[in-house]
């Protein structure tokens, strides 16, 4: 049988077990509920037996959850009292190298000229830099602007247009990179705005051969406009300032995340450049660094301001967004992780949780139906034990989005006084995060996958005036 | 302040937050190890005292509200180890009439079809009416197709919750002490957090429980299961990370 004919007929057999489990599923819960209605006993509706599944599924999921919350204190505790690894902080002078820095933008008029003017007053020898910001089929006034910057400073900013091609910022930059003689790229959203130190602060860790991708630290730029910044603003701090720097610490996976940061042109060529059917195409790039025995470094003092969304909608797709991309990670790397000789075992665990932090959710969820299902049918205590436990390591296991204690901690290094106090609303950005992470899990499996559909990319939208 | 830490004017000069980290001093494992057996001490030294007072204010409640309850002390053992007593209310548990039922039914509809309309600005409230929505309608349900097969009373709903805000106290100093006791606060305001929260559990549970039964019962317990799971635990565990969140904004101790 040819590889696309055993191809084809795994694809058929994984999806047709996937419909069968799912309706077994949806048959035994229906049964459960229509037997927990009908049933006139008043103290065990249901058999006892059939109550088995809800209470195995729901301390296994609870084993699960308290996995990830214990590696959120873990986490939480190395960077308030462990040591902090700054490896390259101290790299000042030296022989920089050849550095091309891609700014992807579609209909960016808003926030372009910003990124650029900082881009353009970095302290980076001018010789050894190139800004490249790529116009992907902008309708607006994206173009215009670029060649603004390109008049102006014509030894530095050197436009590249794309007009056809797959869509998306992975194919964006895939395309520009493919144009780049440079050693190292390094990447901004169009929102993104540097400081002047940045690009060497970016630069310093190439010098270490281990190493194929550095990341800074995302702070966001608009978070006084309404109550949902301030809580992205939280997210993002208790993300960047503990999780990601403990992982620093730890000599674990710290996350390559797409932009204020940038990749090794010759790691990316031998792990077979950016792939344009990545929605998360920096998760991606991690994990297949990481397989390759590269390393992926985070920058804590590499700060760089960024938009985040401002209204719930967008903040919505955005997550669903990553959530989808991810969990493709997930799919495509997981078991070769578990394989691969190029990372220890400590690597292989964190990078396993890493992969499966936007799978809480829907667990969480299940959860919660577990609960109910066995509180309707007569065992308030166990689910009463389910829904306080849910309610402490469902809020410390949330991933990047709700770890209280990983918040409360970020913004007490971060000394940002009154903001943890916005912390009990932080459960309004988790209850929108649980289900629409949920939704995109299963669309992406539900839909995409049975459907063989494309998955596809979705701009985040700016407000900057 | 040691010389070297101070700028022009004499101010100490901070360490930038990328680097800034705590120093593990004697206190950072000393106020975590005896404030967490001090206060699960005082928990558990108190507990009968505790569940009695919440007895009396739930009895006084009821009184108030012109509910006929019945309140007695329910010993239970743990283990060999100790005993604690929960409230046990005797009460009558209405159930819901079909005119109960249609009005539940009509509001729920209603509520969901506004929080529909309002999605776009009030998204997480949407949520949460949605959540809501969907638990009562289970409710309903239920109560529609067969009665006599919800498994609880108004009595067993409260002690119920009653032991597991019992646990919830317990578990409070565990949580301070990886959460709060091991920062650069002073011990008196890690004491006081402690109390905060303690005071704030002890005095809000059987408050929040007493309303649980003035609702079921001039309202029947077509609304238990809604009362358990979005208004019984999840608002006092709100209300702990509220008090934990005000605690971190307090003014650090330098090192």
């Amino acid at each position: 049988m040819s590889v696309r004919r055993q191809r084809f007929a795994s694809g058929l057999i994984t999806r047709f077990a996937l419909v069968l489990g799912t309706l077994a599923l949806a048959f035994y819960g229906g049964a459960v509920v229509f037997a927990a209605v009908v049933s006139t006993d008043k103290v065990v509706a249901v058999p006892p037996a059939s109550l088995y599944a809800p209470k195995i599924v729901l301390g296994t999921i609870i084993v699960i959850l308290a996995l990830f919350m214990l590696r959120h204190l873990i986490f939480t505790l190395n960077r308030l009292f462990g040591h902090q690894r700054h490896p390259y902080l101290d790299v000042d002078v030296a022989d920089w190298p050849r550095l091309a820095v891609l700014i992807p933008a579609h209909n960016e008029e808003a926030v372009i000229a910003n990124a650029l003017s900082a881009l353009v007053d970095v302290d980076y020898p001018a010789d050894r830099l190139r800004i490249i910001p790529i116009d992907d089929r902008s309708e607006d006034r994206t173009w215009e602007i670029i060649g603004r910057f390109h008049r102006d400073f014509p030894h530095l900013v050197h436009p590249l247009q794309r007009e056809a091609g797959a869509e998306g910022k992975a194919a964006v930059i895939r395309f520009a990179t493919e144009q780049v003689d440079e050693e190292i790229v390094i990447l901004f959203d169009a929102d993104y705005v540097p400081g002047r130190g940045l690009l060497k602060q970016l630069a310093a860790p190439f010098f270490d051969p281990e190493v194929g991708a550095v990341m800074g630290r995302v702070v966001p730029q608009n978070t006084g406009t309404n109550l949902l910044t301030r809580l992205l603003d939280l997210e993002r701090a208790g993300g960047y300032q503990v999780d990601q720097q403990a992982r620093m610490n730890l000599q674990l996976v710290p996350q390559y995340g797409g932009s204020v940061g940038g990749a090794r042109v010759r790691a990316l060529q031998q792990v077979g450049g950016w792939r344009e059917d990545a929605l998360a195409e920096d998760t991606d790039l991690t994990y297949r660094l990481l397989l390759h025995g590269y390393k992926t470094v985070y920058e804590n003092r590499s700060e760089c301001y960024e938009e985040v969304p401002e209204n719930w909608q967008e903040r919505n797709r955005q997550i669903m967004r990553w959530a989808k991309g991810h969990n493709q990670a997930a799919f495509r790397y997981a078991w070769s992780l578990m394989r691969t000789p190029h990372v220890s075992l400590i690597e292989r665990l964190d990078g396993l949780l890493l992969l499966g932090v936007y799978g809480v959710a829907p667990l969480l969820l299940v959860g919660w139906v577990c609960a109910l299902l066995l509180y309707f049918n007569g065992e308030q205590t166990l689910a009463s034990v389910g829904v306080v436990t849910f309610l402490f390591v469902g809020f410390g296991a949330m991933g990047n989005f709700a770890a209280f204690f990983e918040i409360a901690a970020a913004l007490h290094l971060d000394g940002s006084g009154n903001r943890v106090r916005l912390l009990p609303l932080n459960f309004f950005n988790f209850l929108v995060s649980l289900v629409n992470i949920t939704r995109a899990c299963f669309g992406l499996v539900f839909v995409d996958y049975l459907l063989d559909r494309d998955v596809r990319w979705a701009k985040t939208r700016r407000y900057r005036r | 302040m040691r010389w070297r830490y101070r700028g022009h004017t004499g101010r100490l000069i901070r360490r930038h937050r990328a680097l800034r980290s705590l120093d593990v001093q004697t206190s950072s494992i000393m106020h975590p190890l005896g404030l967490t057996i001090v206060a699960l001490a005082l928990v558990l030294f108190l507990r009968n005292v505790i569940t009695q007072a919440w007895a009396d204010i739930i009895a006084f409640w009821c009184d108030s509200t012109g509910i006929d309850v019945a309140v007695s002390m329910r010993p239970t053992p743990v283990g060999r180890i100790f005993t604690y007593s929960v409230p046990e209310l005797r009460l009558a548990s209405p159930l819901p009439g079909g005119e109960t039922l249609a009005l539940s039914f009509a509001i729920v509809i209603a509520a969901m079809l506004i929080a529909y309309i309002c999605l776009r600005r009030f998204l997480p409230v949407a949520y949460l009416v949605w959540a809501i929505g969907v638990i009562h309608l289970g409710a309903i349900t239920l109560f529609y197709f067969s009665p006599t097969a919800f498994p609880y009373t108004i009595g067993a709903h409260v002690s119920g919750s009653l032991e597991v805000t019992l646990m919830l106290l317990m578990i409070v100093p565990l949580i301070l002490m990886v959460a709060y006791y091991p920062l650069n606060f002073s011990l008196a305001k890690k004491v006081a957090l402690t109390l905060f929260i303690l005071m704030m559990v002890f005095l809000f549970a059987p408050h929040l429980y007493a309303c649980h039964i003035v609702v079921m019962s001039f309202h029947s317990v077509l609304y238990m299961p809604i009362l358990f799971a979005v208004f019984g635990a999840l608002p006092i565990m709100v209300m702990i990370i509220a008090i934990y969140g005000w605690g971190m904004s307090w003014e650090q101790q330098r090192q």
